[in-house]
């Protein structure tokens, strides 16, 4: 439904966008994360045929926005940052002249201008002056706008800005009910609503995409580091040894609060010591107070990767996924080898130790 | 054109949506009657036409007019943000343009008719005013138009250059009255020619036409003025798109 290629918008001097590119298929939800300046809004506004780019290649439906923008502007529905309304204007008057400018008129738009009050729930509120609204309801007003003219494709620039959270909610079910029937690009701050919402997740930052995954598998190609948290009370060395020998933990620190050990283990991906931590407790029959893991979420994920300028590097996404993907792989395929190595010495020893033992229990017949 | 409508229509009824149109035509209404009345107090028995006064009287409180109504067209749709939800549906740069123009040029005529119209009036209740010169005052009528062409398309372009309503009337009310004053202004250095300065200058036109004469070069002058800013405006406005 999208796609853009090697976009690039300068302003000045200043480099908004550099060589960005995506794909959004028919249908999708997809989020636009990024820290302030960090390009979402001037991309919203290119593909929404409002700014012109400095280089690079964007298809909306198949058509080119540079060269055909009349048959993308009719294709797309956009909700510009704290939706400009007229203040002065009542809400259906707001609906007819938007409909009038969208090239709609007579019964048709008096059919679409009732379908959308009615998905947007606006149907007390059609006569009301839109400055009199409250910010929820122009929202909803912005958005009914959107969908008057059946467009292919949804682009929401920071939809939830600046409501309450009862307000969040009612626009988060409509957007999620939109998304049924539209193509949805959506960008926001709001990280529990991309989780919520979103199929698939593009992190932007300085201008690039430098993560683009679904939510799910974006924190879990960040997991590898889950940590599980206990605090256990007994002799501090013998807590260290017993721990540091479960299975799956990888490292540990321990720091001592009064008579109780608080230790932090970082364990392998996928792993989950905590039932081994808790049968080594109980077997010796120390006393347990906490036994948490600390699952990490899209929030660390957006930390992560805006924080330590993954973008700055200069890495472009799909090679940053793939290298991760290639490092995770590579340390799985180590431990499965070592793991496979431990068990042939094992079994090695075993034999050797059987072996001892026959050779000596001979040595006893013999003498 | 159904475009077009939409956006004549809304730019139009905005306009009596505030109480902006309706305090601006009753004070351009009342101050230009004070000061034909003023001036015909002061010119009473002296030997000057009566279309004249009135014209001076009306056409010196129209670059204010004009200022009013032109700042905010295109100045109040980009500090509300309104103008990236225009440009963002189907609808062309011109099509806007042309919209907005039109609905602030009738909005002009319409407060322009019941000052020029006072003439009428004052000619009903004075017995010593035994008949009007139609022909001036129709003269003046499409000299008001043409200037109200002209001036209109200027304060758009003002208008569309900022996005504060204060800078856009100052800058619109001084290019404005730079045709008003020209002759008086630059009339006196030698940078142009006379013959240049007297044809632009609204003073010498003004002249012409309350006399009933109406040249075809004036006409040309003000509409190929008008049509340059509004060629200028959608050029500014498209230029987003290729910057």
């Amino acid at each position: 439904m999208i796609e853009v290629k090697n976009l690039t918008k300068r302003f000045g001097k200043v480099t908004a966008i550099k060589d960005l590119s995506f794909q959004i298929k028919k249908g999708e939800i997809v989020g636009l994360l990024g820290p302030n300046g960090a390009g979402k809004t001037t991309t919203l506004r290119i593909l929404a045929c409002y700014l012109a780019a400095s280089g690079g290649e964007v298809l909306v439906g198949g058509e080119d926005i540079f060269r055909d923008s009349f048959a993308v502007r009719q294709k797309i529905g956009y909700l510009p940052e704290n939706v400009p309304l007229y203040p002065d204007m009542r809400v259906v008057e707001y609906l007819r002249f938007r409909g009038g400018l969208k090239g709609m008129r007579g019964s048709h738009l008096r059919r679409r201008i009732r379908a959308v009050l009615e998905q947007c729930n606006l149907l007390e509120k059609e006569r009301s002056i839109i400055g009199h609204l409250s910010k929820g309801f122009r929202q909803r007003v912005g958005l009914a706008d959107c969908l008057l003219h059946e467009p292919e494709c949804l682009i929401l620039d920071e939809p939830t800005i600046g409501l309450d959270p009862n307000q969040i909610r009612h626009i988060r079910e409509l957007i999620r009910l939109l998304s049924e029937e539209y193509t949805v690009l959506i960008s926001t701050h709001i990280l529990s609503e991309v989780e919520m919402l979103c199929e698939r997740v593009l992190i932007m930052d300085g201008g690039r995409i430098v993560a683009s995954d679904s939510p799910e598998a974006l924190v879990g190609l960040m997991k590898g580091n889950e940590r599980v948290v206990a605090e256990i009370c007994g002799p501090r060395d013998d807590i260290i040894n017993a721990i540091e020998s479960v299975d799956g933990i990888e490292s540990l620190v321990c720091e001592a609060i009064g008579d109780w050990n608080r230790l932090e283990c970082q364990c392998v991906k996928g792993s989950d010591a905590r039932t081994d931590i808790f049968e080594v407790v109980s077997k010796r029959s120390w006393k347990l107070r906490e036994l948490s893991v600390e699952r990490q979420n899209l929030e660390d994920v957006f930390v992560e990767i805006t924080e330590h300028g993954a973008g700055r590097r200069g890495e472009n996404a799909e090679n940053q996924k793939t290298e991760k993907l290639k490092a995770e792989s590579q340390k799985s395929e180590k431990l499965k080898t070592e793991k496979l190595k431990a068990e042939k010495l094992k079994t090695k020893n075993a034999k050797v130790l059987k072996a001892e033992g026959l050779g000596s229990n001979g040595e006893g017949e013999d003498a | 054109m159904l475009k077009f409508l939409a956006i004549f229509k809304r730019e139009f009824s905005s306009m009596f949506l505030s109480p902006v149109a309706y305090v601006t035509a009753v004070v351009f209404v009342a101050a230009s009657a004070w000061t034909f009345i003023q001036a015909v107090q002061v010119n009473s028995g002296e030997n000057e036409s009566l279309v004249m006064i009135m014209m001076i009287s009306v056409m010196i409180w129209v670059p204010i007019l004009v200022t009013v109504v032109c700042m905010r067209l295109f100045a109040e749709e980009k500090r509300s943000g309104t103008l990236e939800t225009l440009m963002t549906v189907a609808v062309s740069e011109r099509c806007v343009v042309l919209g907005k123009y039109f609905s602030a040029l009738l909005f002009v005529w319409l407060v322009l008719v019941p000052a020029v119209a006072v003439i009428y009036w004052l000619a009903y209740i004075s017995p010593g005013i035994e008949s009007v010169d139609h022909y001036g005052v129709a003269g003046g009528a499409v000299m008001f138009a043409l200037v109200t062409i002209c001036c209109v398309a200027i304060g758009l372009l003002v208008s569309l250059l900022t996005r504060n309503q204060i800078v856009a009337a100052i800058c619109c009310f001084a290019a404005i009255c730079t045709p008003f004053f020209l002759k008086s202004l630059v009339g006196t250095l030698p940078v142009f020619g006379d013959r240049v300065v007297e044809y632009i200058s609204l003073e010498t036109q003004l002249l012409g036409f309350s006399a009933g004469s109406l040249s075809l070069q004036v006409v040309v002058l003000y509409l190929s003025v008008a049509v340059l800013m509004l060629f200028t405006a959608v050029r500014i406005l498209e230029s987003r798109r290729w910057l």
